[in-house]
């Protein structure tokens, strides 16, 4: 039987959004299995809440939403323990190549710096220099205004530079 | 290592879902849509859709006049006419203006309990023939499913949620068991074995509900004690509210309850009131997890005298010369006596006469 278009419109907009969730999810919660499990959880929330007849007119600020509320859920499930998960699980990247190894090394420092940040920022952050996410959309994620998404990333930025700051002094 | 931030956050595009976890991704989503299909477009969402659309006057006269055969059909048993119109526009409607999950798990609740209510108001009137017990039972049942995959749901996100939607059910269930219970004890031989069948049905998902609410409770009690102490509030509140409800329904129904029903419903309140007590004592004791569970057990008592001096109204003879009465024994009319009662007349045009029974209030 062929698929339904509300249901392959559905299947796309999984297709266009599952790594920028994922990705997400894991730049916040820095697990990889559980970043996997929310952002596919996202999706089948979503469809949940169309079959319940919910309307609803910003699929995509939806799923984010969804996956940022899974996010807070974990949070407070258990206390987060990122880096040391990250050391203890280490990544998957399939092989032990070179530029495979510089990139664990990259993830492990924005990973250990988006850590330290108040995660009011870190998702900001998140979602404007690695979702990709303009301020406007951010902003109907989150439901705050486009200014209130300005001057969190104004701040978080100030934050992150003052992290990477300190850093750089203890290396010297 | 010594990467600029921005470099950093270019690289941590590239951090993405294998293709494998993305083709799994695809399939398991592709699966759960098929086995959770959109509902059809049906009637009444085409009905919703031209409410909301300015209406020109004439279809607002044939709103008015269906209003009234909407209203009529509340009232609607399964076998009589109007009753398609009841779960099948009524409901549906009402369902719709739940907007939130948790108004729409206590609706779903409710639909629990009109099933039972049904079942009742037929058994007591002798008009519970197996075709409409068998219908009465698969609809209770799709509807404890629901509610059950409600709770299911919440408990992902709010433990504390799922564990007021398992109460709520919980003592609905406990009040419509005790109220069939009695209805069997005094019904003729021929619709005892509806009444069993369904009693039965009842205590199976009163038992689900139960192991749900327990597991929901207990998880709640093993959360950070911050988050238990936020919980035991939010209880406190409820039980206030639910207890204060009690008293002022139980004041409103003194005249049609009786004296001694409504001493009876004082003494369940009283009871209600008491665990209120033991669970703020707790609390302030900051045990915030045995509060928690002390001020449900205090709604749930609430609620249950509630349920059942609502039930007391549905299902008393209208027109009785004799007072109610608090025997162990239910009043049984019988075949002679039932052409002289008073009663209400129902739409078939015989005249519809109840069994009376003692809900022990």
């Amino acid at each position: 039987m062929p698929v339904k278009k509300s249901e392959r419109q559905f299947l796309k907009l999984y297709e266009d959004l599952a790594e920028p969730i994922f990705r997400h999810c894991y730049f916040r919660l820095s697990d990889r299995e559980r970043a996997r499990d929310i952002m596919q959880e996202s999706f089948t929330r979503t469809w949940e809440q169309l079959t319940d007849g919910v309307e609803i007119k910003n699929l995509k600020a939806f799923v984010y939403r969804v996956a940022n509320n899974l996010i807070i859920d974990t949070y407070r499930k258990k206390k987060e323990s990122s880096l040391d998960a990250l050391q203890e699980d280490g990544f998957d990247p399939g092989t032990d190549d070179h530029e495979n190894i510089l990139s664990m090394i990259a993830e492990k420092e924005l990973v250990e710096l988006l850590d330290s940040l108040n995660d009011k920022y870190r998702q900001v952050i998140i979602m404007r220099y690695i979702d990709g996410l303009p301020p406007r959309e951010i902003a109907a994620v989150i439901g705050e205004t486009e200014n209130v998404i300005s001057v969190r990333l104004h701040r978080g930025l100030h934050q992150v530079r003052d992290l990477i700051k300190q850093q750089e002094s203890k290396h010297e | 290592m010594n990467k600029t931030l921005k470099q950093l956050l270019a690289e941590a595009k590239n951090v993405g879902l294998t293709s494998v976890e993305k083709k799994t991704g695809q399939e398991n989503l592709r699966l759960f849509i098929k086995n959770h299909p959109l509902p059809p477009v049906s009637f009444w969402l085409n009905f919703r859709t031209l409410i909301l659309q300015p209406a020109p006057i004439f279809l607002v006269i044939v709103l008015l006049v269906a209003g009234g055969t909407t209203l009529a059909a509340e009232r609607a048993l399964p076998g009589e006419i109007l009753y398609p119109l009841k779960v099948g526009v009524n409901e549906p409607m009402r369902g719709w203006l739940a907007l939130s999950e948790q108004t729409r798990a206590d609706w779903d609740t409710k639909l629990v309990s009109r099933r039972l209510e049904e079942a009742e108001g037929l058994a007591s009137e002798a008009k519970l023939s197996t075709e409409l017990n068998a219908q009465i039972e698969t609809n209770f049942q799709a509807q404890v499913d629901r509610v059950q995959a409600r709770i299911a749901k919440f408990n992902d996100r709010d433990a504390k949620v799922a564990a007021d939607v398992a109460s709520k059910l919980e003592v609905s269930l406990r009040v419509h068991d005790r109220i069939l219970s009695n209805i069997s004890s005094a019904s003729k031989e021929m619709d005892k074995p509806q009444l069993d069948s369904l009693l039965a049905k009842v205590r199976v998902g009163t038992k689900a509900v139960t192991k749900d609410r327990t597991r929901e409770e207990n998880e709640v009690k093993v959360q950070s004690k911050p988050t238990v102490q936020v919980a035991a509030e939010g209880r406190m509140r409820a039980a206030q509210n639910a207890l204060a409800e009690v008293d002022r329904f139980i004041t409103e129904k003194s005249e049609q309850l009786g004296v001694t029903a409504t001493a009876q419903a004082r003494v369940r309140l009283a009871l209600a009131n008491q665990l209120m007590l033991q669970g703020q004592a707790k609390f302030k004791d900051g045990a915030y997890a045995d509060a928690f569970a002390l001020l449900g057990q205090a709604r749930s008592v609430a609620q249950e005298a509630k349920l059942l001096i609502e039930a007391k109204g549905r299902l008393e003879i209208e027109g009785l010369t004799t007072s109610p009465s608090f025997s162990s024994t239910p009043v049984v009319r019988d075949e002679e006596s039932r052409g002289e009662s008073g009663g209400e007349q129902s739409p078939g045009g015989s005249r519809r006469s109840r069994i009376k029974i003692d809900l022990g209030l």
